[in-house]
């Protein structure tokens, strides 16, 4: 009985901090180019060491407190990502920013999302990014 | 004499919060085909880009991405809330043939004791469904 009402609470107060996914983006039209340089950014992102401090004090609890601050790996509150140069088969140039993982001069293929600051990156082979008016 | 036991009694019980903690290394260096799986019908360097799709449309923070000679990880951690200590989990993109690639969702809570917050199970039902759903769009 006891572990029947901890599964029914557990699953109620899970239920208050769902996960849940955003809609779909409207994707752009795919436009190839050739990466010509890599970056590799380190960035402040996600939580605070203050921010599980906070939380931790409504605890009201010191061992919670000292763990959630001290104990915590402060990754938490980082994040890694590729900037990339990118010259457009089209023409131009692009800089963007990815998880994706690519290396110069490879082609890729680039999907711009509608409404959100990220683009969709896929490798691709190389006769992909050979420009249309291009003599054989 | 009472301070020396309270204090034991608080460093014994810190050590212990912090054993039955979880990080990002717990799930990083574990065998990628833990956790979650399901095979898509696209190749690998698609399926790359629709499971960073996938992860960055759900209310997750990413932490980063590498990739090995055995597979593409995308990291990332559910933030700490009023009724979770937070979850840290990792996706992992697995060669299997030119068309066939496969997908390992592995999370695990940050306080192992914990009974709230989001399950394994759920992180992968909307991980698989959003890739799904971005392997539609990306593949011409």
């Amino acid at each position: 009985m006891t572990r029947l009402l901890l599964a029914v609470a557990a699953a109620g107060l899970g239920a208050c901090a769902p996960l849940e996914s955003a809609p779909p983006p409207e994707v752009g039209p795919p436009e190839y180019a050739h990466v010509t340089a890599v970056r590799e950014l380190d960035i402040l992102a996600g939580e605070t060491r203050a921010e599980r401090a906070a939380w931790a004090v409504l605890s009201v609890d010191p061992v919670v407190l000292a763990a959630a601050v001290l104990g915590v790996e402060d990754s938490f509150g980082r994040s890694q990502l590729f900037e990339y140069d990118l010259a457009l088969v089209g023409g131009g140039a692009a800089t963007i920013r990815s998880r994706y993982i690519v290396e110069p001069a490879q082609c890729v293929m680039m999907r711009r999302l509608e409404g959100v600051d990220r683009v969709i990156v896929v490798a691709q082979e190389g006769s992909r990014c050979v420009p249309a008016n291009a003599s054989p | 004499m009472r301070e020396f036991v309270l204090s034991v009694a608080l460093a014994s019980s810190l050590a212990l919060a912090c054993a039955g903690c979880a990080t990002t290394n717990t799930v990083r260096d574990a065998p990628v085909e833990e956790g979650q799986s399901q095979d898509f019908s696209a190749p690998y360097d698609v399926v790359k880009a629709a499971a960073l799709e996938a992860v960055q449309r759900l209310n997750v923070d990413i932490q980063g991405s590498d990739e090995t000679g055995e597979r593409f990880q995308i990291r990332f951690s559910k933030p700490i809330s009023a009724f979770s200590w937070g979850e840290v989990g990792v996706v992992n993109v697995v060669r299997v043939d030119p068309g066939m690639t496969r997908v390992h969702v592995n999370t695990s809570k940050r306080d192992l004791v914990q009974v709230t917050g989001t399950t394994e199970r759920t992180f992968a039902e909307h991980v698989f469904s959003n890739i799904g759903e971005a392997l539609k769009e990306i593949q011409p």
